[in-house]
């Protein structure tokens, strides 16, 4: 230990291998080798990196004060080119609509994005937000397709159209999922007011609806939860037709699923990580006693 | 294109995904307090994100750290946590454990942790930010912005004290 010049060029990787062979037979190696090799193991906690991005995300969207950035340049050429664009945006008009915003996601992902009135929404794979940009801050008003959270700003009322209802809330953070064969909404903060046809049910936190197959509401209860599991990349069910089941998973991981030899609309409690396919096949085909075959970009389902 | 754009949304996640775990056991190895700690990385990667167009992929690495060690010493100072967003997930935190093969390995791990905690704070960080994260000393030495010699000396402080307190159980 009066030369630590070896072992300090051992624990850097310097040595080289010949280096290394005459250093391993000194005492000075037995000695330290257990400690090092142990120090490796020590249990440290790490951070979920996708729960961590995601409140990221949300930091980022809540910063309200925003750089105001001084651009300095020559004034005529920057009114010509104003009147330019003006002239353009005033002819295109009549071909785009470029006050319609689409915020959109594909297979597979899920993004969150800030909307004019720094509300935040987080959308699932394969789901859709319009609004019209320049009336939102005065008319809060989107249409949504697809599966979105929802951290709502305080304010005026807040509307998401579905096609098979509409959701208003003031200020809050809620779920809602309208797909195909399932509509459901969760409210995790506040309080939101969900209308199905012609009957209206209001949510407060814990609480939620549920469309069920003779197109009646019912409602959940789940006081623990604090945001949807998707936001962690799990997708989770409680009682859901396994149809629906299978819809998410083939957007959650852009594959296809046959199932024309299976009952689907079998009810499933249950769920699935979203980005490790086998395990979420086992997880979804074993607790039901189903087989599965993976062929490219296929998974046959059977008995 | 190889190039990076840390102001290209998917990019700066990449980013984010490869070095979140890094600077937070680096924060964390200063200090016992995982919220604290985590509060810490997201401002520091928050600070990045607005200046994503000053800096480069390698820069903004080290940046990232440096960012991170100063608000570590601010908030130290001021002795209050940087809180702006409550912070409602459950998972965040994954506490690993390494399966032991036997009693004896076990005993002596626990040992060890012991004797990793009564190092000195400089001494310990050095020799996780070694050990644990696998850093090289001249990285290490960039990161706290000290000599290499420095390092070197650290390093050697805490394995004597970790030898002298492990001895008797070989």
């Amino acid at each position: 230990m009066k030369d630590f010049k070896n072992i300090l060029k051992w624990l850097n990787d310097e040595m080289t291998g010949e280096e290394l062979a005459s250093f391993q037979e000194t005492d000075d190696y037995k000695l330290y080798k257990n400690i090092v090799e142990e120090a490796k193991n020590i249990d440290l906690t790490s951070i979920n990196e996708a729960v961590a991005l995601q409140d990221f995300k949300a930091r980022i969207a809540n910063r309200t004060k925003k750089k105001s950035k001084v651009i300095s340049f020559n004034r005529n050429l920057a009114f010509k080119i104003a009147a330019s664009i003006a002239l353009l945006v005033g002819i295109s008009y009549f071909f785009f609509d470029f006050n319609t915003e689409t915020l959109k996601t594909d297979f597979a992902e899920n993004k969150s994005f800030m909307l004019p009135d720094e509300s935040v929404v987080t959308l699932n794979a394969v789901s859709e937000i319009t609004y019209k940009k320049t009336s939102f801050n005065k008319n809060r008003q989107l249409k949504l397709d697809g599966e979105a959270y929802f951290s709502v700003k305080k304010g005026s009322v807040f509307n998401v159209e579905t096609e098979q209802g509409n959701i208003e809330v003031l200020g809050t953070k809620f779920n809602v999922k309208s797909r195909e064969n399932s509509f459901n909404v969760f409210c995790y903060e506040g309080s939101v007011a969900v209308s199905h046809n012609n009957t209206k049910v209001i949510l407060t936190k814990g609480e939620g609806v549920q469309l069920t197959k003779n197109n009646t509401l019912i409602k959940l209860h789940n006081p623990e939860v604090s945001g949807p599991l998707w936001l962690n990349n799990e997708s989770y069910f409680t009682s859901a037709p396994y149809a629906e089941v299978l819809a998410e998973f083939e957007r959650q991981f852009k594959v296809k699923i046959i199932s024309k030899t299976i009952n689907t609309d079998v009810l499933f409690t249950g769920g699935f990580r979203n980005n490790d396919l086998d395990s979420a096949i086992n997880s979804i085909t074993l607790p039901l006693n189903i087989n599965y075959r993976i062929k490219d970009n296929e998974i046959i389902l059977s008995k | 294109m190889n190039f990076t754009d840390l102001c290209d949304e998917e990019q700066f996640e990449v980013f984010y995904k490869q070095e979140v775990n890094h600077v937070f056991r680096f924060i964390l190895i200063k200090n016992k307090n995982k919220d604290e700690a985590f509060d810490i990385v997201q401002e520091a990667f928050i600070k990045i994100w607005e200046n994503c167009n000053k800096f480069d992929l390698q820069k903004a690495k080290s940046y990232l750290f440096s960012i991170a060690g100063n608000l570590f010493l601010n908030v130290k100072k001021h002795e209050k946590v940087v809180r702006n967003y409550e912070n409602n997930f459950t998972d965040l935190y994954i506490d690993t454990e390494t399966p032991e093969s036997t009693l004896r390995q076990k005993e002596f791990k626990h040992k060890l942790e012991k004797a990793i905690g009564n190092l000195t704070d400089s001494d310990r960080e050095v020799f996780l930010l070694n050990r644990v994260e696998g850093k090289k000393y001249k990285e290490i030495a960039e990161l706290l912005g000290i000599s290499v010699k420095a390092v070197e000396k650290r390093m050697s402080k805490a394995l004597l004290a970790l030898r002298s307190q492990i001895e008797e159980f070989n």
